[in-house]
């Protein structure tokens, strides 16, 4: 076990290398001048070009990469050209903000996510299992914006009870949490559902039945623990975006994330965030896959590979 | 069980409705809004107006105000987008400024004289005002200002200053400003030139500066989140009638939706801007009252003249195919459709709230005459064209109906959007690289200078990357007549320079002129003491909440 969980972080860095790479490469092809913004509409050219010589903009791309390179191996994810902050502390700064926003949405979409999951399949074709298909669906289509648009427009416009904007309290959570949520929610729920489905269909669990278990223990013990492979998979998948997808529900409830960050940074050009932001995401995901391959053999034994 | 499932989707799409019918946007009647809705309404009318239907009070005495962007820097000479300004002129302050309608009036300097030869200005500065870290302001303090600039030429606060040979303090409240020619935009751009503490630019210098204040103005810097808001407090050693509110917060809230809702809920009191589209959602409200300014914004599309055909042909290098375009072009059903009345029709090549403006002859919309300048220039069966625009939601639209308007004329327009910073690298190539061929933008003079509305955009020595000349257009006589007019010191004569430029620009038809945009802002009716700019620039100095 330990083994295999220090050759896939060994495996992480050359995967990391080459993420570095491409996040490099397309933020700087992209057509768009830093520079240029930077000095305004009004400037001369010669103060574009000082700008450009001040960040090393006018260097080759391979030059301007492995500097930046060699930075990041000591520590130093390089300024911000907008704000002349370290991007480390600009990053430093916006990370609570989302993470508090992504831990109100996993908080509890993807238990009731599952739990609607698991009961649909265990009553289907019951009423139960139209209704909440059809919660699953809605949660599905309608996109997340458009949901925070209607949240506020309902709750806090047309009935004053919670706020429109921020995370200050309590009561700011409750509409930017059921954003972020929904979609994971109906999604976990439709997957649970099929694969729960799926495994009350195996032999075992017919064996089970034949042997007379009772019929919770048959859903619980044997059915649902089995489901839950897919399912984690799914989940790893839906958390992993999470952190860059919240770019919509902090634009909504302007909440000042990360998301907002990267999409501000993108626009300005401004490179040596964006590039800190997107190696930040990438290696989140690749962690949290990490993770779920890693629960794959606490859920299942056979899984583990060594 | 069918039943069941029915009435609940009846549940979910009256709510729905609900949420939609109170929230969403009617797009319904908009042919019919006279002309009546545009620019009539001003600050004191509107001010008073709500005063009269509404006697709401304000739960404290807070102000906040909710914008659509966050200020890029704080220190004042090295940022000075129109977002940045508005909450930097509350901590820093000019030796002149604007007032309402755009005249200059004295700020940190008390009165002024300018050399017969308009070289040289002289300046009696205000006695007895102090900046936000106690050091006072005087003549040294400015001079402190102009050599910073000189000391680093990225700052923006150099090109604000570049023309200036010589400052020198005449005694401590005297200063005596040289300039390297005459120049009649020396004022307008002083405006933009906001005094910081001598002793700051030393020991904080950039990195400092963009996290606390040290200037003269009515509001100093207690606490900012970037990407959320940005908070001051009163001065309360300010040197003048200040402000009357404790403090005054800059919310970023960039989704337009959640701008209205806040003023709808009070969590925001004044909301800038306001989309067009969304007026209509808080009109009828009595404790809102909406602010149609007249704008400064020009809306336009460059022509590139070089831009050929298959066949070899320049349909854009023939003046007359320029007109016949602006003949085509319905600019009324313009404002209404894209700007829901909330623009007007273009009656020069800059807005009538810029100083020396001369008004012109519209292009009304005559589409024979058009077809028939088509036709004389050999264009009768039109010709395809690319125009770029910004991706967002109205740029487009407006593009759209350029491309609507010369398919009348059998010019086939493809609409081609592109994310801003894009566009800004694409046209900044020079003449001989340069793809565009149209260009739906706009353009505004934050310090309400002529020069400032024509050189950068249509001088014969702005072609990019040096300025966004991108129409090349290349007028010798225009050019001329703007240079003159730069270092007159004869106001009349300046008039007649600018008048006599504007005429050519108008009749040569380098762009499509579209419109001039209003700007609009809303607030809650208990918001006092506010004053309102051309162009939209809110002056908090006297901000007041009813409370």
């Amino acid at each position: 076990m330990s083994r295999y969980f220090v050759r896939r972080i060994l495996a992480t860095i050359p995967l990391m290398f080459i993420i570095s790479i491409f996040v490099f490469m397309f933020i700087h092809l992209i057509p768009g001048d830093p520079a240029r913004t930077i000095a305004g509409l009004d400037a001369e050219e010669w103060q574009v070009e000082a700008i450009r010589e001040e960040y090393g903009l006018n260097k080759p791309i391979v030059t301007q990469y492995v500097d930046y390179m060699v930075k990041l191996f000591h520590g130093d994810m390089g300024e911000s050209m907008k704000s002349f902050t370290p991007v480390s502390e600009l990053i430093a700064e916006r990370m609570p903000q989302t993470l508090k926003l992504v831990f109100a949405g996993v908080l509890w979409a993807p238990i009731l996510g599952i739990f609607i999951g698991v009961m649909s399949a265990i009553k289907q074709g019951k009423i139960f299992d139209h209704v909440c298909m059809l919660i699953a669906i809605t949660g599905l289509s309608a996109p997340g914006f458009w949901l925070g648009l209607m949240g506020i427009q309902i709750f806090s416009v047309q009935l004053g009870w919670l706020p429109s904007g921020g995370l200050d309290s309590w009561k700011g959570f409750i509409l930017p949490s059921f954003t972020m949520g929904c979609g994971i929610m109906a999604v976990l729920a439709r997957y649970s559902r099929s694969s729960m489905l799926e495994t009350l269909r195996e032999d075992y669990v017919r064996t089970a039945r034949a042997k007379g278990q009772k019929e919770s223990l048959v859903m619980f013990s044997h059915a649902f623990r089995n489901s839950l492979i897919q399912v984690v998979t799914i989940l790893g998948l839906q958390i992993g975006g999470l952190l860059s997808g919240s770019v919509l529900t902090e634009t909504v409830f302007s909440i000042p994330g990360m998301g907002r960050l990267l999409t501000d940074s993108i626009q300005f050009r401004d490179y040596a965030a964006v590039q800190g932001l997107l190696m930040l995401f990438a290696l989140q995901y690749v962690l949290i896959n990490l993770v779920v391959d890693l629960l794959y053999g606490v859920i299942n034994p056979k899984i583990r590979l060594d | 069980m069918k039943k069941r499932i029915s009435f609940f989707l009846a549940v979910v799409m009256a709510l729905t409705f609900a949420a939609c019918s109170s929230g969403g946007t009617t797009t319904s009647e908009e042919g019919t809004t006279t002309e009546e809705t545009t620019t009539e309404t001003t600050t004191e009318e509107s001010g008073e107006a709500a005063s009269e239907t509404s006697t709401a009070k304000s739960p404290d005495n807070d102000m906040v105000v909710a914008m659509q962007a966050d200020v890029t820097n704080l220190d004042p000479h090295v940022s000075s987008n129109g977002v940045s300004n508005t909450v930097t002129n509350t901590m820093y302050e000019a030796l002149v400024t604007f007032d309402a309608d755009a005249n200059i009036i004295p700020m940190l300097a008390k009165e002024w004289t300018m050399s017969e030869d308009g070289l040289t200005y002289t300046f009696v500065l205000n006695e007895g005002v102090t900046f936000h870290d106690g050091e006072p302001f005087n003549a040294e303090a400015v001079i402190a200002n102009w050599e910073r600039g000189k000391a680093d030429q990225s700052l923006r606060v150099y090109s604000q200053t570049k023309s200036w040979v010589s400052a020198v303090a005449d005694s401590e409240y005297q200063l005596t400003i040289t300039l390297d020619a005459p120049n009649n935009t020396f004022l307008n751009k002083l405006t933009q030139v906001r005094i910081v503490s001598p002793k700051a630019i030393e020991e904080l210098g950039k990195d400092g500066l963009a996290k606390q204040s040290a200037g003269t103005g009515p509001y100093v810097f207690a606490e900012r989140v970037d990407g959320g808001y940005t908070k001051v407090v009163r001065n309360e050693n300010y040197w003048r009638e200040g402000p009357k509110v404790d403090s005054l917060t800059f919310k970023v809230v960039p989704e337009d939706g959640s701008r209205i809702a806040m003023l709808k809920t009070g969590e925001a009191d004044i909301i800038t801007p306001v989309p067009p589209i969304q007026v209509e959602q808080i009109e009828g409200d009595s404790n809102i009252v909406v602010m149609n300014e007249k704008g400064i914004t020009y809306r336009y599309v460059t022509l590139n003249k070089n831009y050929t055909l298959a066949d070899g042909r320049q349909p854009f290098n023939d003046v007359r195919v320029r007109q016949a375009m602006n003949y085509a072009f319905d600019n009324e059903a313009f404002c209404q459709v894209v700007f829901q009345g909330y623009a007007v029709k273009p009656t020069s090549i800059f807005s009538d709230s810029i100083m020396y403006y001369a008004e012109q002859t519209p292009y009304d919309l005559d589409l024979e005459k058009a077809q028939a300048l088509m036709e004389e220039a050999g264009y009768a069966d039109g010709f395809p064209v690319t125009i770029w625009v910004d991706n967002t939601t109205i740029e487009m639209q407006g593009a759209e109906f350029v491309k609507q308007q010369l398919a009348q004329i059998n010019i086939d327009v493809t609409v081609e959007p592109q994310e801003s910073t894009t566009i800004a690298d694409r046209t900044a190539l020079p003449e001989d690289e340069t793809e565009v061929q149209m260009w739906y933008v706009n353009w505004s003079s934050g310090s309400y200078e002529a020069d400032g509305s024509m050189r950068n955009i249509l001088h014969g020595e702005k072609f990019p990357p040096s300025g966004y000349n991108t129409a090349f257009w290349n007028n010798a006589e225009f050019n001329q007549l703007l240079d003159d007019a730069l270092v007159s010191t004869d106001e009349a004569e300046i008039a007649d320079l600018y008048a006599q430029a504007q005429a050519i620009a108008w009749e040569e038809c380098p762009w499509m002129f579209l419109a001039n945009d209003n700007s609009i802002t809303a607030q809650r009716s208990y918001v006092k003491g506010l004053t309102y700019k051309p162009g939209g620039d809110i002056v908090f100095t006297t901000a007041e909440l009813d409370h």
